[in-house]
Protein backbone atom coordinates (compact mmCIF):
# COMPACT_ATOMS: atom_id res chain seq x y z
CA UNK A 1 0.00 0.00 0.00
CA UNK A 2 3.24 2.03 0.90
CA UNK A 3 4.46 1.72 -2.81
CA UNK A 4 1.06 3.04 -4.27
CA UNK A 5 0.76 5.79 -2.41
CA UNK A 6 4.24 6.56 -2.93
CA UNK A 7 3.88 6.23 -6.61
CA UNK A 8 0.59 8.22 -6.44
CA UNK A 9 2.51 11.22 -4.59
CA UNK A 10 5.76 11.29 -7.04
CA UNK A 11 2.77 11.21 -10.29
CA UNK A 12 1.50 14.33 -8.83
CA UNK A 13 4.43 16.04 -8.10
CA UNK A 14 5.83 14.86 -11.38
CA UNK A 15 2.53 16.93 -12.98
CA UNK A 16 3.11 19.63 -10.85
CA UNK A 17 6.97 19.83 -11.91
CA UNK A 18 6.08 19.87 -15.87
CA UNK A 19 2.86 21.97 -15.51
CA UNK A 20 3.15 24.90 -12.91
CA UNK A 21 6.45 24.46 -11.52
CA UNK A 22 7.79 24.56 -15.67
CA UNK A 23 5.89 28.06 -16.33
CA UNK A 24 6.38 29.72 -12.86
CA UNK A 25 9.98 30.38 -12.53
CA UNK A 26 11.08 33.28 -10.92
CA UNK A 27 14.19 34.52 -11.46
CA UNK A 28 14.35 32.54 -14.38
CA UNK A 29 14.81 29.21 -12.29
CA UNK A 30 12.18 26.66 -11.39
CA UNK A 31 11.66 24.95 -8.56
CA UNK A 32 12.33 21.20 -8.42
CA UNK A 33 9.51 19.36 -6.51
CA UNK A 34 10.44 15.65 -7.45
CA UNK A 35 14.06 16.75 -5.83
CA UNK A 36 12.27 17.97 -3.03
CA UNK A 37 10.36 14.67 -2.68
CA UNK A 38 13.79 12.53 -2.64
CA UNK A 39 14.82 14.66 0.20
CA UNK A 40 11.75 14.03 2.27
CA UNK A 41 11.77 10.51 1.27
CA UNK A 42 15.28 10.24 2.71
CA UNK A 43 13.55 12.63 6.12
CA UNK A 44 10.71 10.41 6.78
CA UNK A 45 12.22 7.08 5.65
CA UNK A 46 15.67 6.85 6.34
CA UNK A 47 18.53 6.28 4.13
CA UNK A 48 17.35 3.37 2.32
CA UNK A 49 13.75 4.15 1.54
CA UNK A 50 15.46 7.79 0.74
CA UNK A 51 17.76 6.01 -1.92
CA UNK A 52 15.04 4.07 -3.76
CA UNK A 53 12.63 6.99 -3.83
CA UNK A 54 15.36 9.49 -4.92
CA UNK A 55 16.21 7.19 -7.74
CA UNK A 56 12.43 7.01 -9.08
CA UNK A 57 11.88 10.65 -8.71
CA UNK A 58 15.23 11.16 -10.78
CA UNK A 59 14.02 8.13 -13.33
CA UNK A 60 10.84 10.33 -13.40
CA UNK A 61 12.50 13.90 -14.30
CA UNK A 62 14.95 11.88 -16.53
CA UNK A 63 12.15 10.80 -18.73
CA UNK A 64 10.42 14.03 -19.70
CA UNK A 65 13.40 15.93 -19.72
CA UNK A 66 16.09 16.07 -22.80
CA UNK A 67 19.60 14.95 -21.04
CA UNK A 68 21.52 11.89 -20.13
CA UNK A 69 18.93 9.41 -19.39
CA UNK A 70 19.67 8.11 -15.66
CA UNK A 71 21.84 11.12 -14.30
CA UNK A 72 19.22 12.44 -12.25
CA UNK A 73 18.12 9.09 -11.14
CA UNK A 74 21.47 8.50 -9.85
CA UNK A 75 22.03 12.16 -7.91
CA UNK A 76 17.99 12.08 -6.51
CA UNK A 77 18.80 8.77 -5.30
CA UNK A 78 21.84 10.06 -3.94
CA UNK A 79 20.76 12.85 -1.95
CA UNK A 80 17.97 11.00 -0.75
CA UNK A 81 20.29 8.33 0.69
CA UNK A 82 22.31 11.12 2.32
CA UNK A 83 19.47 12.88 3.52
CA UNK A 84 18.32 10.07 5.23
CA UNK A 85 21.54 9.26 6.74
CA UNK A 86 22.44 12.69 7.77
CA UNK A 87 18.83 13.24 9.45
CA UNK A 88 19.31 10.31 11.63
CA UNK A 89 22.41 12.86 13.51
CA UNK A 90 20.58 15.46 14.31
CA UNK A 91 17.60 16.10 16.77
CA UNK A 92 14.57 15.37 14.93
CA UNK A 93 12.68 17.32 17.36
CA UNK A 94 14.62 20.77 16.17
CA UNK A 95 12.64 22.58 13.84
CA UNK A 96 15.36 23.91 12.03
CA UNK A 97 16.98 20.69 10.91
CA UNK A 98 14.49 20.10 7.73
CA UNK A 99 14.83 23.36 6.20
CA UNK A 100 18.68 23.43 6.63
CA UNK A 101 18.78 19.74 5.87
CA UNK A 102 16.46 20.21 2.62
CA UNK A 103 18.61 23.49 1.68
CA UNK A 104 21.86 21.56 1.56
CA UNK A 105 20.29 18.74 -0.08
CA UNK A 106 19.16 20.71 -2.80
CA UNK A 107 22.51 22.76 -3.11
CA UNK A 108 24.46 19.88 -3.27
CA UNK A 109 22.12 17.96 -5.63
CA UNK A 110 22.41 20.91 -8.47
CA UNK A 111 25.75 21.45 -8.33
CA UNK A 112 26.44 17.30 -9.09
CA UNK A 113 23.92 17.43 -11.27
CA UNK A 114 25.45 20.53 -13.08
CA UNK A 115 29.25 18.97 -12.98
CA UNK A 116 27.63 15.43 -14.52
CA UNK A 117 26.14 17.22 -16.99
CA UNK A 118 29.48 18.86 -18.31
CA UNK A 119 31.33 15.46 -17.56
CA UNK A 120 28.90 13.95 -20.17
CA UNK A 121 29.43 17.02 -22.53
CA UNK A 122 27.71 19.67 -21.60
CA UNK A 123 30.08 21.96 -20.41
CA UNK A 124 28.08 24.91 -20.64
CA UNK A 125 25.95 24.14 -17.69
CA UNK A 126 29.50 24.61 -15.42
CA UNK A 127 29.76 27.86 -15.16
CA UNK A 128 29.33 30.27 -12.46
CA UNK A 129 25.65 30.67 -13.20
CA UNK A 130 25.13 27.47 -12.09
CA UNK A 131 25.97 28.44 -8.34
CA UNK A 132 23.06 30.80 -8.63
CA UNK A 133 20.63 27.79 -9.66
CA UNK A 134 21.69 25.78 -6.83
CA UNK A 135 20.87 28.33 -4.40
CA UNK A 136 17.63 29.36 -6.29
CA UNK A 137 16.60 26.16 -6.45
CA UNK A 138 17.55 25.28 -2.91
CA UNK A 139 15.84 28.33 -1.24
CA UNK A 140 12.36 27.18 -3.42
CA UNK A 141 13.18 23.82 -1.84
CA UNK A 142 12.83 25.13 1.53
CA UNK A 143 9.75 26.73 0.64
CA UNK A 144 8.30 23.21 -0.73
CA UNK A 145 9.54 20.40 1.64
CA UNK A 146 6.66 21.58 3.99
CA UNK A 147 3.00 20.78 1.77
CA UNK A 148 5.86 17.83 0.42
CA UNK A 149 6.02 16.56 3.62
CA UNK A 150 2.50 16.55 4.61
CA UNK A 151 1.96 14.31 1.59
CA UNK A 152 4.80 11.86 2.21
CA UNK A 153 2.57 11.90 6.05
CA UNK A 154 0.19 10.27 4.08
CA UNK A 155 2.58 8.24 2.13
CA UNK A 156 4.14 6.75 5.53
CA UNK A 157 1.16 6.34 7.40
CA UNK A 158 0.25 2.63 8.75
CA UNK A 159 -3.36 2.50 7.34
CA UNK A 160 -3.80 -0.41 9.50
CA UNK A 161 -2.14 0.96 13.00
CA UNK A 162 -4.35 4.13 11.58
CA UNK A 163 -7.65 2.43 11.60
CA UNK A 164 -7.00 0.60 14.96
CA UNK A 165 -6.19 4.10 16.63
CA UNK A 166 -9.68 4.85 15.06
CA UNK A 167 -11.48 2.17 16.51
CA UNK A 168 -9.48 2.79 20.07
CA UNK A 169 -10.31 5.91 20.06
CA UNK A 170 -14.56 5.14 19.22
CA UNK A 171 -13.94 2.86 22.62
CA UNK A 172 -12.39 5.26 25.06
CA UNK A 173 -15.43 7.88 23.35
CA UNK B 1 23.63 -7.20 14.76
CA UNK B 2 20.87 -5.21 13.13
CA UNK B 3 22.61 -2.27 12.84
CA UNK B 4 25.52 -2.99 10.52
CA UNK B 5 23.21 -5.80 8.54
CA UNK B 6 21.17 -2.51 7.74
CA UNK B 7 23.92 -0.30 7.15
CA UNK B 8 25.26 -3.35 4.73
CA UNK B 9 22.13 -3.09 3.27
CA UNK B 10 21.88 0.48 2.72
CA UNK B 11 25.55 0.03 0.97
CA UNK B 12 24.07 -2.29 -1.22
CA UNK B 13 20.85 -0.33 -2.22
CA UNK B 14 23.08 2.87 -3.09
CA UNK B 15 25.72 0.82 -4.81
CA UNK B 16 22.84 -0.86 -7.02
CA UNK B 17 21.47 2.94 -7.72
CA UNK B 18 25.04 3.88 -9.28
CA UNK B 19 25.24 0.43 -11.19
CA UNK B 20 21.51 1.52 -12.75
CA UNK B 21 22.00 5.14 -13.30
CA UNK B 22 25.78 4.48 -14.58
CA UNK B 23 23.73 1.36 -17.38
CA UNK B 24 21.15 4.30 -18.13
CA UNK B 25 23.24 6.82 -19.10
CA UNK B 26 25.56 4.44 -21.19
CA UNK B 27 22.57 2.96 -22.86
CA UNK B 28 21.15 6.23 -23.46
CA UNK B 29 24.82 7.10 -24.83
CA UNK B 30 24.20 4.12 -27.68
CA UNK B 31 20.74 5.22 -28.80
CA UNK B 32 19.36 2.14 -27.08
CA UNK B 33 16.14 2.01 -28.90
CA UNK B 34 13.71 0.59 -26.41
CA UNK B 35 14.96 3.32 -24.30
CA UNK B 36 13.87 6.19 -26.16
CA UNK B 37 10.22 4.54 -26.96
CA UNK B 38 10.17 4.49 -23.01
CA UNK B 39 10.84 7.95 -22.96
CA UNK B 40 8.45 9.18 -26.06
CA UNK B 41 5.29 7.26 -24.07
CA UNK B 42 6.64 8.78 -20.75
CA UNK B 43 6.38 12.49 -23.06
CA UNK B 44 3.30 11.44 -24.60
CA UNK B 45 1.82 10.65 -21.14
CA UNK B 46 2.63 14.11 -19.85
CA UNK B 47 1.87 16.40 -22.72
CA UNK B 48 -1.64 16.97 -21.97
CA UNK B 49 -0.84 18.05 -17.98
CA UNK B 50 1.79 20.23 -19.57
CA UNK B 51 -0.36 22.13 -22.27
CA UNK B 52 -3.02 22.42 -19.28
CA UNK B 53 -0.20 24.05 -17.02
CA UNK B 54 0.36 25.92 -19.68
CA UNK B 55 -3.09 27.78 -20.09
CA UNK B 56 -3.12 28.16 -16.46
CA UNK B 57 -0.13 29.42 -16.07
CA UNK B 58 0.39 32.17 -18.80
CA UNK B 59 -1.72 34.71 -17.60
CA UNK B 60 0.68 34.83 -13.98
CA UNK B 61 3.65 34.26 -16.18
CA UNK B 62 2.71 37.24 -18.62
CA UNK B 63 1.79 39.58 -15.58
CA UNK B 64 5.82 38.56 -14.26
CA UNK B 65 7.25 39.15 -17.33
CA UNK B 66 5.29 42.26 -18.06
CA UNK B 67 5.92 43.96 -14.29
CA UNK B 68 10.12 42.29 -14.50
CA UNK B 69 11.30 42.90 -17.79
CA UNK B 70 9.04 46.45 -18.27
CA UNK B 71 12.59 49.01 -19.02
CA UNK B 72 13.57 46.09 -21.50
CA UNK B 73 10.97 45.39 -23.25
CA UNK B 74 9.91 49.06 -24.16
CA UNK B 75 13.52 49.42 -25.02
CA UNK B 76 12.84 46.63 -27.12
CA UNK B 77 10.07 47.78 -28.40
CA UNK B 78 12.30 50.82 -29.71
CA UNK B 79 15.28 49.16 -31.05
CA UNK B 80 12.41 46.62 -33.07
CA UNK B 81 10.19 49.63 -34.70
CA UNK B 82 13.76 50.98 -36.43
CA UNK B 83 13.88 47.38 -36.96
CA UNK B 84 10.60 47.55 -38.91
CA UNK B 85 11.81 50.83 -40.95
CA UNK B 86 14.34 49.33 -41.85
CA UNK B 87 13.49 46.30 -43.42
CA UNK B 88 10.04 48.16 -45.16
CA UNK B 89 12.76 50.02 -47.09
CA UNK B 90 14.67 46.85 -48.05
CA UNK B 91 11.45 44.96 -48.28
CA UNK B 92 10.72 47.90 -51.38
CA UNK B 93 14.27 47.35 -52.97
CA UNK B 94 14.65 43.72 -53.36
CA UNK B 95 10.63 43.50 -54.47
CA UNK B 96 12.89 46.09 -57.50
CA UNK B 97 15.45 43.55 -57.92
CA UNK B 98 12.88 40.08 -57.37
CA UNK B 99 10.92 41.76 -60.48
CA UNK B 100 14.31 42.07 -62.40
CA UNK B 101 15.08 38.49 -61.91
CA UNK B 102 11.89 37.16 -62.60
CA UNK B 103 11.44 38.99 -65.80
CA UNK B 104 15.65 38.09 -66.55
CA UNK B 105 14.19 34.17 -65.89
CA UNK B 106 11.00 34.77 -68.34
CA UNK B 107 13.20 35.98 -70.97
CA UNK B 108 15.51 33.24 -70.90
CA UNK B 109 12.91 30.90 -70.98
CA UNK B 110 13.92 29.44 -66.92
CA UNK B 111 11.26 28.73 -64.25
CA UNK B 112 11.37 30.67 -61.17
CA UNK B 113 12.86 27.98 -58.72
CA UNK B 114 10.49 27.17 -55.84
CA UNK B 115 11.31 27.20 -51.62
CA UNK B 116 11.58 24.38 -49.53
CA UNK B 117 8.63 23.00 -47.84
CA UNK B 118 7.91 24.08 -44.54
CA UNK B 119 5.78 22.88 -41.44
CA UNK B 120 5.03 26.03 -39.34
CA UNK B 121 5.40 25.41 -35.53
CA UNK B 122 4.40 27.34 -32.36
CA UNK B 123 7.33 26.93 -29.70
CA UNK B 124 6.10 25.66 -26.61
CA UNK B 125 7.17 27.59 -23.32
CA UNK B 126 7.96 26.48 -19.77
CA UNK B 127 11.08 24.05 -19.56
CA UNK B 128 10.75 21.48 -17.56
CA UNK B 129 13.71 21.92 -14.84
CA UNK B 130 16.74 23.71 -15.03
CA UNK B 131 19.17 22.47 -17.43
CA UNK B 132 17.84 22.75 -20.94
CA UNK B 133 19.29 25.32 -22.50
CA UNK B 134 20.40 24.75 -26.09
CA UNK B 135 16.82 23.51 -26.74
CA UNK B 136 13.45 24.59 -27.40
CA UNK B 137 10.05 22.21 -27.64
CA UNK B 138 7.87 22.39 -30.37
CA UNK B 139 4.13 21.61 -31.07
CA UNK B 140 4.63 19.52 -34.60
CA UNK B 141 6.01 15.73 -34.38
CA UNK B 142 6.29 12.60 -36.21
CA UNK B 143 2.37 12.68 -36.41
CA UNK B 144 3.40 15.78 -39.14
CA UNK B 145 6.14 14.43 -41.05
CA UNK B 146 8.59 15.52 -38.85
CA UNK B 147 12.21 13.52 -38.56
CA UNK B 148 15.05 13.40 -36.66
CA UNK B 149 18.18 15.90 -37.80
CA UNK B 150 15.08 17.95 -39.92
CA UNK B 151 16.36 21.68 -40.10
CA UNK B 152 14.49 24.57 -38.00
CA UNK B 153 14.18 27.96 -39.61
CA UNK B 154 12.13 31.45 -38.72
CA UNK B 155 12.08 34.06 -41.40
CA UNK B 156 15.68 35.05 -40.97
CA UNK B 157 17.55 32.09 -41.39
CA UNK B 158 18.32 28.80 -39.80
CA UNK B 159 17.58 28.69 -36.14
CA UNK B 160 18.68 24.35 -35.24
CA UNK B 161 17.95 20.57 -35.55
CA UNK B 162 15.38 18.92 -34.81
CA UNK B 163 16.62 16.46 -31.79
CA UNK B 164 14.07 14.44 -30.45
CA UNK B 165 10.79 13.13 -32.17
CA UNK B 166 7.57 12.85 -29.95
CA UNK B 167 4.31 12.05 -31.90
CA UNK B 168 2.72 15.51 -31.16
CA UNK B 169 6.24 17.20 -30.71
CA UNK B 170 9.61 17.55 -31.04
CA UNK B 171 12.87 18.61 -29.35
CA UNK B 172 14.65 21.52 -31.40
CA UNK B 173 18.49 21.82 -30.89
CA UNK B 174 19.19 25.79 -31.18
CA UNK B 175 22.02 26.33 -33.70
CA UNK B 176 23.77 28.48 -30.46
CA UNK B 177 24.29 25.38 -28.55
CA UNK B 178 27.75 24.53 -28.17
CA UNK B 179 26.40 20.71 -29.26
CA UNK B 180 25.16 21.85 -32.47
CA UNK B 181 27.59 20.87 -35.15
CA UNK B 182 27.00 21.93 -39.56
CA UNK B 183 28.31 21.56 -42.48
CA UNK B 184 28.08 25.73 -44.36
CA UNK B 185 29.47 26.96 -46.98
CA UNK B 186 31.28 30.68 -47.43
CA UNK B 187 32.75 32.20 -50.44
CA UNK B 188 32.53 28.72 -52.19
CA UNK B 189 34.64 27.11 -49.17
CA UNK B 190 33.29 24.48 -46.96
CA UNK B 191 33.45 24.28 -43.93
CA UNK B 192 32.39 22.95 -39.76
CA UNK B 193 30.60 25.27 -38.03
CA UNK B 194 30.32 24.69 -34.29
CA UNK B 195 28.07 26.75 -31.53
CA UNK B 196 29.49 29.00 -29.09
CA UNK B 197 26.78 28.44 -26.54
CA UNK B 198 26.57 32.69 -26.82
CA UNK B 199 23.50 33.68 -28.20
CA UNK B 200 24.41 35.30 -32.03
CA UNK B 201 27.78 33.23 -33.26
CA UNK B 202 29.37 30.48 -34.53
CA UNK B 203 32.91 29.48 -35.50
CA UNK B 204 34.57 27.57 -38.17
CA UNK B 205 37.31 26.06 -37.02
CA UNK B 206 37.63 22.95 -39.08
CA UNK B 207 37.80 22.66 -43.18
CA UNK B 208 38.78 26.37 -44.35
CA UNK B 209 42.25 26.68 -45.51
CA UNK B 210 44.54 30.00 -44.52
CA UNK B 211 44.56 30.81 -48.35
CA UNK B 212 40.50 31.04 -48.84
CA UNK B 213 39.18 34.61 -49.44
CA UNK B 214 36.77 35.28 -47.20
CA UNK B 215 35.56 39.15 -46.16
CA UNK B 216 34.01 40.33 -43.33
CA UNK B 217 29.90 40.16 -44.64
CA UNK B 218 29.90 37.52 -46.87
CA UNK B 219 26.91 35.28 -46.71
CA UNK B 220 27.42 31.73 -44.69
CA UNK B 221 24.66 29.17 -45.94
CA UNK B 222 24.25 25.37 -45.37
CA UNK B 223 26.52 23.00 -48.05
CA UNK B 224 25.46 21.02 -50.97
CA UNK B 225 27.91 18.45 -49.67
CA UNK B 226 26.22 14.91 -50.14
CA UNK B 227 27.61 14.17 -45.96
CA UNK B 228 25.39 17.43 -44.83
CA UNK B 229 22.44 16.31 -43.39
CA UNK B 230 20.39 19.71 -44.18
CA UNK B 231 19.48 20.44 -48.01
CA UNK B 232 21.54 23.19 -49.29
CA UNK B 233 21.58 27.12 -49.49
CA UNK B 234 19.77 27.92 -46.00
CA UNK B 235 20.98 30.93 -44.85
CA UNK B 236 22.87 30.75 -41.51
CA UNK B 237 24.39 34.35 -41.04
CA UNK B 238 27.14 36.28 -42.34
CA UNK B 239 31.08 36.43 -41.11
CA UNK B 240 31.81 38.75 -38.38
CA UNK B 241 35.54 37.99 -38.06
CA UNK B 242 38.27 35.87 -39.26
CA UNK B 243 41.19 34.99 -38.04
CA UNK B 244 43.90 32.35 -37.90
CA UNK B 245 43.59 29.05 -35.46
CA UNK B 246 45.88 28.79 -32.91
CA UNK B 247 47.85 25.52 -34.99
CA UNK B 248 48.21 28.26 -38.01
CA UNK B 249 46.53 25.31 -40.05
CA UNK B 250 42.89 26.51 -40.39
CA UNK B 251 41.37 29.97 -40.94
CA UNK B 252 38.78 30.80 -37.97
CA UNK B 253 35.23 32.27 -38.92
CA UNK B 254 33.17 33.82 -36.44
CA UNK B 255 29.64 33.78 -38.44
CA UNK B 256 27.00 36.08 -37.11
CA UNK B 257 23.88 34.24 -37.31
CA UNK B 258 21.08 35.41 -39.22
CA UNK B 259 18.09 34.41 -37.25
CA UNK B 260 17.98 35.03 -33.56
CA UNK B 261 17.51 31.95 -31.61
CA UNK B 262 16.55 33.80 -28.34
CA UNK B 263 13.15 34.18 -27.44
CA UNK B 264 11.42 32.48 -30.46
CA UNK B 265 7.64 32.02 -30.82
CA UNK B 266 7.24 30.45 -34.08
CA UNK B 267 9.20 28.11 -36.25
CA UNK B 268 9.70 26.24 -39.89
CA UNK B 269 10.49 22.72 -40.36
CA UNK B 270 12.12 22.20 -43.67
CA UNK B 271 10.21 19.00 -44.49
CA UNK B 272 13.32 17.41 -46.40
CA UNK B 273 14.56 14.31 -45.67
CA UNK B 274 18.34 14.15 -43.85
CA UNK B 275 20.95 13.34 -46.19
CA UNK B 276 18.42 13.71 -48.98
CA UNK B 277 20.49 15.05 -51.90
CA UNK B 278 19.07 17.83 -53.66
CA UNK B 279 19.53 18.51 -57.50
CA UNK B 280 18.14 21.78 -57.89
CA UNK B 281 18.53 23.56 -54.72
CA UNK B 282 16.89 27.27 -54.35
CA UNK B 283 19.78 29.77 -54.26
CA UNK B 284 20.34 31.96 -51.18
CA UNK B 285 17.25 31.38 -49.66
CA UNK B 286 16.59 32.51 -45.80
CA UNK B 287 14.50 29.56 -45.52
Amino acid sequence: MRRLKAGVALFLLLSLQVSIFAHLRPFDVAPDVLLVAAIVGGLVGGGDFGARHGFVAGLLLDLVVPGPFGLAAGVYGTVGYATGLFSRSFDSQDPRVVPVLTGLASFVAMIVYGFGLGVLGSEQFVEWHLVWVAFAVSVYSVILVFPVQTLYGWVMADDGTAARTDSARSVVN
Amino acid sequence: MAAPQQSGRRRVTLGLIFLASATLITLDFQDFGPLGAIQTGAREVVAPIREGGERIASPITGLWRGAADLDELEEENEELRAEVDRLRGELVRSGVDRADYEALLTLNGLELPEGYPLLLARVRTGEVGNFTSGVVEIDVGSRDGVMKDMAVVTAAGLVGRIEQVDRTSSTVRLVSSNEFVIGVEVAGEVGLARGEGSTRELVIEQGIGTRAQISIGDPVTTTSSERSLFPPNLIVGSVARTSVTEDGSNRRVSVELAADPVDLRFVEVVLVEPGEVIEDAPEGIAR
